[in-house]
Protein backbone atom coordinates (compact mmCIF):
# COMPACT_ATOMS: atom_id res chain seq x y z
CA UNK A 1 0.00 0.00 0.00
CA UNK A 2 3.11 2.67 1.37
CA UNK A 3 4.79 1.60 -2.60
CA UNK A 4 1.32 1.80 -4.64
CA UNK A 5 0.99 5.57 -2.77
CA UNK A 6 4.32 6.37 -3.07
CA UNK A 7 4.41 5.83 -6.61
CA UNK A 8 1.19 7.79 -7.76
CA UNK A 9 2.99 10.84 -5.45
CA UNK A 10 5.80 9.95 -7.57
CA UNK A 11 3.94 10.02 -11.11
CA UNK A 12 1.35 13.16 -9.92
CA UNK A 13 5.04 15.32 -9.59
CA UNK A 14 6.37 13.81 -12.63
CA UNK A 15 2.65 15.34 -14.38
CA UNK A 16 2.82 18.36 -12.57
CA UNK A 17 6.58 19.02 -13.86
CA UNK A 18 5.89 17.94 -17.21
CA UNK A 19 2.27 20.66 -17.42
CA UNK A 20 4.56 23.08 -16.42
CA UNK A 21 7.44 22.96 -19.07
CA UNK A 22 4.45 22.33 -21.72
CA UNK A 23 3.18 25.71 -20.56
CA UNK A 24 3.17 28.59 -23.35
CA UNK A 25 5.36 31.93 -22.51
CA UNK A 26 4.75 34.93 -24.24
CA UNK A 27 8.23 37.36 -25.02
CA UNK A 28 7.49 40.93 -23.40
CA UNK A 29 8.73 42.85 -26.80
CA UNK A 30 11.17 45.75 -26.71
CA UNK A 31 9.51 49.32 -27.00
CA UNK A 32 10.31 51.01 -29.46
CA UNK A 33 11.82 54.72 -28.84
CA UNK A 34 11.38 58.15 -30.04
CA UNK A 35 13.88 58.78 -32.51
CA UNK A 36 16.58 61.45 -31.73
CA UNK A 37 16.64 65.20 -33.14
CA UNK A 38 18.28 68.41 -34.20
CA UNK A 39 20.97 66.61 -36.31
CA UNK A 40 23.63 69.54 -36.70
CA UNK A 41 27.06 68.78 -38.57
CA UNK A 42 30.62 70.92 -39.04
CA UNK A 43 33.68 70.24 -40.80
CA UNK A 44 36.82 69.74 -38.55
CA UNK A 45 38.92 69.03 -41.29
CA UNK A 46 39.74 67.91 -44.58
CA UNK A 47 38.87 64.51 -43.80
CA UNK A 48 36.69 65.18 -40.23
CA UNK A 49 33.00 65.86 -39.64
CA UNK A 50 31.58 66.25 -36.17
CA UNK A 51 27.79 65.56 -36.06
CA UNK A 52 25.74 66.40 -32.88
CA UNK A 53 22.18 66.01 -31.83
CA UNK A 54 19.22 66.19 -29.73
CA UNK A 55 18.83 62.63 -27.12
CA UNK A 56 15.33 61.69 -27.37
CA UNK A 57 12.88 62.79 -24.97
CA UNK A 58 10.56 59.84 -24.47
CA UNK A 59 11.29 56.10 -24.08
CA UNK A 60 14.18 54.00 -23.63
CA UNK A 61 16.81 53.29 -25.02
CA UNK A 62 19.88 51.58 -24.31
CA UNK A 63 22.37 52.80 -27.47
CA UNK A 64 21.88 54.85 -30.96
CA UNK A 65 22.78 53.67 -34.38
CA UNK A 66 24.57 55.62 -36.49
CA UNK A 67 24.76 55.01 -40.35
CA UNK A 68 27.17 56.27 -42.65
CA UNK A 69 26.08 56.71 -46.18
CA UNK A 70 28.07 57.71 -49.30
CA UNK A 71 29.07 56.65 -52.98
CA UNK A 72 30.47 53.48 -52.04
CA UNK A 73 30.36 53.56 -48.07
CA UNK A 74 27.54 51.98 -46.17
CA UNK A 75 28.77 51.22 -42.39
CA UNK A 76 27.27 51.67 -39.28
CA UNK A 77 27.97 52.28 -35.39
CA UNK A 78 26.80 51.90 -32.13
CA UNK A 79 27.11 54.84 -30.48
CA UNK A 80 26.95 54.83 -26.43
CA UNK A 81 23.40 56.35 -25.17
CA UNK A 82 25.60 58.83 -23.11
CA UNK A 83 26.93 60.93 -25.46
CA UNK A 84 25.01 63.13 -27.79
CA UNK A 85 28.27 64.18 -30.51
CA UNK A 86 30.10 61.58 -32.53
CA UNK A 87 33.24 62.97 -34.70
CA UNK A 88 34.03 60.82 -37.81
CA UNK A 89 37.67 61.10 -39.40
CA UNK A 90 39.01 59.37 -42.51
CA UNK A 91 36.63 60.90 -44.71
CA UNK A 92 37.13 62.82 -48.41
CA UNK A 93 37.00 66.14 -49.20
CA UNK A 94 34.24 67.12 -51.24
CA UNK A 95 32.29 63.83 -50.61
CA UNK A 96 28.61 64.80 -49.40
CA UNK A 97 28.29 62.03 -46.42
CA UNK A 98 24.89 60.83 -45.53
CA UNK A 99 24.48 60.55 -41.21
CA UNK A 100 21.69 58.64 -40.07
CA UNK A 101 20.65 58.54 -36.66
CA UNK A 102 18.36 56.03 -34.57
CA UNK A 103 17.68 55.08 -31.24
CA UNK A 104 17.94 51.48 -29.86
CA UNK A 105 16.16 49.63 -27.26
CA UNK A 106 17.55 46.48 -27.46
CA UNK A 107 15.64 44.65 -30.69
CA UNK A 108 14.01 47.77 -31.19
CA UNK A 109 14.87 50.98 -32.74
CA UNK A 110 13.12 54.33 -33.43
CA UNK A 111 10.76 54.16 -36.69
CA UNK A 112 12.76 57.10 -37.89
CA UNK A 113 16.08 58.51 -37.65
CA UNK A 114 17.71 61.92 -37.31
CA UNK A 115 19.90 62.78 -40.28
CA UNK A 116 22.26 65.62 -41.77
CA UNK A 117 24.20 65.18 -44.97
CA UNK A 118 27.76 67.02 -44.80
CA UNK A 119 30.97 66.90 -46.16
CA UNK A 120 34.36 67.67 -44.66
CA UNK A 121 36.77 70.84 -45.97
CA UNK A 122 40.16 72.23 -45.53
CA UNK A 123 41.39 73.95 -42.16
CA UNK A 124 43.76 76.98 -43.00
CA UNK A 125 44.95 78.69 -39.52
CA UNK A 126 48.76 79.56 -40.70
CA UNK A 127 50.22 80.30 -43.52
CA UNK A 128 54.12 79.17 -44.06
CA UNK A 129 53.80 78.44 -40.05
CA UNK A 130 52.77 82.05 -39.37
CA UNK A 131 49.41 83.41 -38.20
CA UNK A 132 47.33 84.41 -41.04
CA UNK A 133 46.93 88.59 -40.74
CA UNK A 134 45.37 91.39 -42.79
CA UNK A 135 46.76 94.33 -42.33
CA UNK A 136 44.40 97.91 -41.34
CA UNK A 137 44.61 100.16 -44.33
CA UNK A 138 46.86 102.74 -43.23
CA UNK A 139 49.61 99.54 -42.72
CA UNK A 140 52.44 98.53 -45.93
CA UNK A 141 51.30 95.28 -45.31
CA UNK A 142 48.40 93.30 -47.42
CA UNK A 143 44.61 94.19 -46.40
CA UNK A 144 43.69 91.52 -48.70
CA UNK A 145 43.24 87.49 -48.49
CA UNK A 146 43.15 84.45 -51.63
CA UNK A 147 41.63 82.04 -49.48
CA UNK A 148 43.34 79.37 -51.83
CA UNK A 149 46.17 79.69 -54.81
CA UNK A 150 45.88 76.47 -56.80
CA UNK A 151 50.14 76.44 -57.61
CA UNK A 152 51.44 77.23 -54.13
CA UNK A 153 48.86 75.31 -52.48
CA UNK A 154 48.44 78.01 -50.24
CA UNK A 155 46.22 81.10 -49.21
CA UNK A 156 47.59 84.88 -49.69
CA UNK A 157 47.60 87.95 -48.00
CA UNK A 158 48.04 90.38 -50.41
CA UNK A 159 48.54 94.68 -50.98
CA UNK A 160 46.18 96.14 -52.43
CA UNK A 161 48.31 96.18 -56.02
CA UNK A 162 47.47 92.67 -56.33
CA UNK A 163 43.47 93.65 -55.26
CA UNK A 164 42.13 91.54 -58.33
CA UNK A 165 42.90 88.18 -56.64
CA UNK A 166 41.16 89.18 -53.14
CA UNK A 167 38.54 86.92 -52.22
CA UNK A 168 38.19 88.82 -48.93
CA UNK A 169 39.35 92.16 -47.89
CA UNK A 170 39.03 94.31 -44.73
CA UNK A 171 38.97 98.31 -44.79
CA UNK A 172 39.24 100.60 -42.27
CA UNK A 173 40.53 103.98 -43.40
CA UNK A 174 38.44 106.83 -40.98
CA UNK A 175 36.49 103.84 -39.51
CA UNK A 176 38.25 104.72 -35.70
CA UNK A 177 36.79 101.75 -33.81
CA UNK A 178 35.42 99.21 -36.47
CA UNK A 179 36.07 98.01 -39.71
CA UNK A 180 34.42 97.04 -43.19
CA UNK A 181 35.62 93.15 -44.25
CA UNK A 182 33.62 91.37 -47.32
CA UNK A 183 33.73 91.35 -50.70
CA UNK A 184 36.49 93.19 -52.25
CA UNK A 185 33.86 95.47 -54.38
CA UNK A 186 32.21 96.47 -51.63
CA UNK A 187 34.89 97.82 -49.90
CA UNK A 188 35.86 101.73 -50.05
CA UNK A 189 38.63 100.65 -52.27
CA UNK A 190 39.10 101.27 -56.15
CA UNK A 191 40.31 97.83 -57.37
CA UNK A 192 40.15 97.63 -61.22
CA UNK A 193 38.77 94.29 -61.72
CA UNK A 194 37.09 92.70 -57.77
CA UNK A 195 36.50 89.11 -57.91
CA UNK A 196 32.88 88.50 -56.66
CA UNK A 197 32.45 87.23 -53.34
CA UNK A 198 29.02 86.45 -52.09
CA UNK A 199 29.05 87.09 -48.38
CA UNK A 200 26.32 85.07 -46.15
CA UNK A 201 25.23 84.07 -42.74
CA UNK A 202 27.41 85.75 -39.51
CA UNK A 203 27.97 84.23 -36.50
CA UNK A 204 28.93 86.66 -33.03
CA UNK A 205 30.93 85.39 -30.45
CA UNK A 206 32.90 82.63 -31.93
CA UNK A 207 36.28 81.39 -30.03
CA UNK A 208 36.76 78.20 -32.67
CA UNK A 209 35.12 77.64 -36.10
CA UNK A 210 34.92 74.07 -34.48
CA UNK A 211 31.71 75.40 -32.18
CA UNK A 212 29.74 76.87 -35.74
CA UNK A 213 27.54 73.84 -36.00
CA UNK A 214 25.03 73.84 -38.77
CA UNK A 215 21.44 71.67 -39.33
CA UNK A 216 21.53 73.14 -43.34
CA UNK A 217 23.36 74.27 -46.26
CA UNK A 218 25.58 77.14 -46.12
CA UNK A 219 23.57 79.90 -47.94
CA UNK A 220 25.19 83.39 -49.24
CA UNK A 221 23.24 86.37 -49.53
CA UNK A 222 25.36 89.13 -51.47
CA UNK A 223 28.06 90.59 -52.76
CA UNK A 224 28.35 93.12 -49.69
CA UNK A 225 30.49 93.53 -46.57
CA UNK A 226 30.02 93.52 -42.57
CA UNK A 227 30.96 96.38 -40.47
CA UNK A 228 32.60 94.68 -37.44
CA UNK A 229 33.34 96.24 -34.25
CA UNK A 230 36.57 96.28 -32.99
CA UNK A 231 35.40 95.52 -29.53
CA UNK A 232 34.72 92.27 -29.21
CA UNK A 233 34.39 89.49 -26.53
CA UNK A 234 34.69 86.91 -29.24
CA UNK A 235 35.52 86.04 -32.39
CA UNK A 236 33.35 86.88 -35.59
CA UNK A 237 32.72 84.10 -38.51
CA UNK A 238 30.84 84.23 -41.59
CA UNK A 239 29.80 82.57 -44.77
CA UNK A 240 31.78 83.46 -48.35
CA UNK A 241 31.29 81.72 -51.68
CA UNK A 242 34.44 82.72 -53.78
CA UNK A 243 33.87 84.23 -57.49
CA UNK A 244 35.39 80.29 -58.37
CA UNK A 245 32.01 78.77 -56.34
CA UNK A 246 34.02 77.61 -53.39
CA UNK A 247 32.35 77.67 -50.15
CA UNK A 248 34.38 79.00 -46.80
CA UNK A 249 33.32 80.14 -43.15
CA UNK A 250 35.88 82.78 -42.12
CA UNK A 251 36.69 83.74 -38.54
CA UNK A 252 38.02 86.67 -37.66
CA UNK A 253 39.70 86.37 -34.27
CA UNK A 254 39.29 88.26 -31.09
CA UNK A 255 41.90 89.06 -28.47
CA UNK A 256 42.28 90.81 -25.41
CA UNK A 257 38.55 92.11 -26.29
CA UNK A 258 39.22 93.39 -29.46
CA UNK A 259 39.45 92.35 -33.37
CA UNK A 260 42.30 94.83 -33.86
CA UNK A 261 45.44 93.81 -32.93
CA UNK A 262 49.05 94.90 -32.52
CA UNK A 263 49.60 98.72 -32.95
CA UNK A 264 48.51 101.34 -35.16
CA UNK A 265 49.32 102.17 -38.20
CA UNK A 266 50.07 98.50 -38.71
CA UNK A 267 46.95 96.92 -36.57
CA UNK A 268 46.01 93.61 -38.28
CA UNK A 269 43.15 90.88 -37.46
CA UNK A 270 44.40 87.29 -37.29
CA UNK A 271 41.74 85.03 -39.58
CA UNK A 272 41.51 81.11 -40.00
CA UNK A 273 39.14 79.62 -42.28
CA UNK A 274 37.59 76.39 -43.48
CA UNK A 275 37.27 76.35 -47.18
CA UNK A 276 35.59 73.82 -49.40
CA UNK A 277 38.18 72.50 -52.11
CA UNK A 278 35.17 71.00 -54.64
CA UNK A 279 33.60 74.20 -55.95
CA UNK A 280 29.70 74.19 -55.34
CA UNK A 281 29.35 71.49 -52.08
CA UNK A 282 27.72 73.95 -49.50
CA UNK A 283 28.81 71.64 -46.59
CA UNK A 284 25.11 70.04 -47.77
CA UNK A 285 22.58 69.84 -45.25
CA UNK A 286 19.58 68.12 -44.81
CA UNK A 287 16.89 68.24 -42.04
CA UNK A 288 16.02 65.67 -38.93
CA UNK A 289 12.86 64.68 -41.16
CA UNK A 290 15.44 63.40 -44.22
CA UNK A 291 14.43 66.29 -46.93
CA UNK A 292 16.64 68.00 -48.57
CA UNK B 1 35.71 51.71 -49.83
CA UNK B 2 38.04 53.84 -47.62
CA UNK B 3 38.05 52.34 -44.06
CA UNK B 4 36.72 54.58 -41.53
CA UNK B 5 37.62 54.99 -38.47
CA UNK B 6 35.42 56.42 -35.49
CA UNK B 7 36.40 58.52 -32.12
CA UNK B 8 33.72 58.84 -29.65
CA UNK B 9 33.98 62.66 -28.18
CA UNK B 10 31.83 64.82 -25.81
CA UNK B 11 31.55 68.28 -26.97
CA UNK B 12 30.74 71.13 -24.69
CA UNK B 13 29.02 73.55 -26.80
CA UNK B 14 29.82 77.24 -26.46
CA UNK B 15 27.52 77.73 -29.58
CA UNK B 16 27.70 80.82 -32.06
CA UNK B 17 24.60 82.76 -32.57
CA UNK B 18 23.53 84.01 -36.22
CA UNK B 19 23.47 88.00 -34.82
CA UNK B 20 21.30 90.51 -36.86
CA UNK B 21 24.36 92.70 -38.62
CA UNK B 22 23.39 94.30 -41.69
CA UNK B 23 24.66 93.20 -45.08
CA UNK B 24 26.02 96.24 -46.84
CA UNK B 25 26.10 95.99 -50.48
CA UNK B 26 27.37 99.54 -51.27
CA UNK B 27 30.64 100.79 -51.23
CA UNK B 28 30.70 103.05 -48.06
CA UNK B 29 30.63 107.03 -48.84
CA UNK B 30 33.51 109.41 -49.12
CA UNK B 31 36.52 109.43 -52.34
CA UNK B 32 37.44 105.42 -52.46
CA UNK B 33 41.03 104.78 -52.13
CA UNK B 34 42.64 104.32 -55.32
CA UNK B 35 45.03 101.78 -56.74
CA UNK B 36 47.43 102.06 -59.48
CA UNK B 37 45.81 101.80 -63.10
CA UNK B 38 46.43 98.89 -64.81
CA UNK B 39 49.15 98.23 -66.94
CA UNK B 40 48.39 99.42 -70.47
CA UNK B 41 47.20 96.54 -72.75
CA UNK B 42 50.10 94.92 -74.85
CA UNK B 43 50.32 96.99 -78.60
CA UNK B 44 49.13 100.36 -76.84
CA UNK B 45 49.90 102.96 -78.55
CA UNK B 46 51.75 105.40 -76.78
CA UNK B 47 53.13 109.21 -77.87
CA UNK B 48 55.93 110.28 -76.65
CA UNK B 49 56.12 114.21 -75.94
CA UNK B 50 58.26 116.62 -77.57
CA UNK B 51 59.54 117.86 -74.03
CA UNK B 52 62.69 117.16 -71.41
CA UNK B 53 62.29 114.20 -69.31
CA UNK B 54 63.55 112.51 -66.61
CA UNK B 55 64.38 108.90 -65.56
CA UNK B 56 65.32 108.28 -61.82
CA UNK B 57 63.83 106.24 -58.43
CA UNK B 58 60.47 106.78 -56.76
CA UNK B 59 61.33 107.42 -53.24
CA UNK B 60 59.02 108.55 -50.06
CA UNK B 61 59.60 112.87 -49.86
CA UNK B 62 59.95 112.83 -45.95
CA UNK B 63 62.47 109.53 -46.60
CA UNK B 64 64.31 111.64 -48.95
CA UNK B 65 64.14 114.83 -46.45
CA UNK B 66 65.60 112.94 -43.61
CA UNK B 67 68.63 111.56 -45.54
CA UNK B 68 67.22 107.77 -45.64
CA UNK B 69 65.45 107.86 -49.03
CA UNK B 70 65.62 103.89 -50.85
CA UNK B 71 64.10 102.89 -53.80
CA UNK B 72 60.54 102.04 -53.34
CA UNK B 73 59.11 98.87 -54.77
CA UNK B 74 55.37 98.25 -56.28
CA UNK B 75 54.00 97.12 -52.98
CA UNK B 76 55.17 100.00 -51.03
CA UNK B 77 54.75 102.70 -53.43
CA UNK B 78 51.32 101.93 -53.85
CA UNK B 79 50.61 101.70 -50.53
CA UNK B 80 51.63 105.01 -49.74
CA UNK B 81 50.21 106.51 -52.67
CA UNK B 82 47.47 105.00 -51.36
CA UNK B 83 47.60 106.46 -47.77
CA UNK B 84 48.34 109.51 -49.61
CA UNK B 85 52.10 109.34 -48.73
CA UNK B 86 54.08 112.02 -50.54
CA UNK B 87 55.96 110.38 -53.69
CA UNK B 88 59.00 111.86 -55.61
CA UNK B 89 61.45 111.29 -58.66
CA UNK B 90 65.24 110.96 -57.35
CA UNK B 91 67.57 111.77 -60.65
CA UNK B 92 70.95 110.50 -59.77
CA UNK B 93 73.10 107.42 -58.74
CA UNK B 94 72.36 107.78 -55.10
CA UNK B 95 68.83 108.24 -54.34
CA UNK B 96 69.91 109.69 -50.46
CA UNK B 97 71.93 112.94 -52.64
CA UNK B 98 70.07 112.98 -55.90
CA UNK B 99 67.91 115.81 -57.25
CA UNK B 100 64.51 115.32 -55.86
CA UNK B 101 61.74 116.23 -58.30
CA UNK B 102 58.11 116.15 -57.49
CA UNK B 103 55.62 115.36 -59.85
CA UNK B 104 52.15 117.09 -60.55
CA UNK B 105 49.83 117.03 -63.81
CA UNK B 106 49.65 119.19 -66.16
CA UNK B 107 46.63 121.06 -63.91
CA UNK B 108 48.81 121.54 -61.01
CA UNK B 109 46.94 118.32 -59.35
CA UNK B 110 49.19 115.66 -57.56
CA UNK B 111 50.41 113.17 -59.67
CA UNK B 112 50.81 110.44 -57.13
CA UNK B 113 49.04 107.83 -58.24
CA UNK B 114 52.01 107.69 -61.56
CA UNK B 115 54.03 106.91 -58.98
CA UNK B 116 52.26 104.10 -57.17
CA UNK B 117 54.48 101.35 -59.52
CA UNK B 118 57.95 102.36 -57.69
CA UNK B 119 60.73 101.30 -59.05
CA UNK B 120 62.47 103.70 -61.57
CA UNK B 121 60.22 106.22 -64.26
CA UNK B 122 61.09 108.23 -66.79
CA UNK B 123 58.81 111.44 -66.34
CA UNK B 124 58.72 114.04 -69.70
CA UNK B 125 57.23 116.93 -69.24
CA UNK B 126 57.45 120.82 -68.72
CA UNK B 127 60.00 121.21 -65.49
CA UNK B 128 60.30 123.77 -62.85
CA UNK B 129 62.93 124.94 -60.36
CA UNK B 130 62.31 128.02 -58.24
CA UNK B 131 64.23 128.45 -54.47
CA UNK B 132 65.32 124.42 -54.95
CA UNK B 133 62.04 123.33 -55.56
CA UNK B 134 62.24 121.11 -58.85
CA UNK B 135 58.76 120.36 -60.19
CA UNK B 136 58.17 118.69 -63.34
CA UNK B 137 54.47 118.50 -64.89
CA UNK B 138 53.69 114.71 -66.42
CA UNK B 139 52.43 114.94 -69.57
CA UNK B 140 54.05 111.21 -70.06
CA UNK B 141 55.52 108.70 -67.57
CA UNK B 142 57.27 105.08 -68.60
Amino acid sequence: MFKYKSLLAAMTLVALIMIGCNENTTDVADTAPSAPTGMMATSLGADKIAVMWTSPTAGTFTSYKLQLTATGVDTTFTVDKAVNAYELSGLTEGTIYKFSLKSVNGTAMSATAATISWSPASRFTTIGGNEIRLYETSASKGSGLRLYNSTTKTPEVLSISSGDNWDIGIFNRDLPDSLDTGSPGALNLTINKPRATLIGKIYNNVNSLDEIYEAADLTVLAAGAYTLPNVATGGIAFVVKTADGNFAKILVKSNGGKILQGTAPDRYVAVEFSYQMVAGVPHAGMNSSGVK
Amino acid sequence: MKKIFCILAIFALVGGSAFSQELRTTKRGGAPVTVAPAEPTTGAKVVKPTGKSIKGSIVSVMSYCAGKAVVLNKDQASDMAKRGEMLGVVVGKNVKTGKLYFVCNADGTSALIKLANGGTITVAGKILSKGGVNLITAEHVE
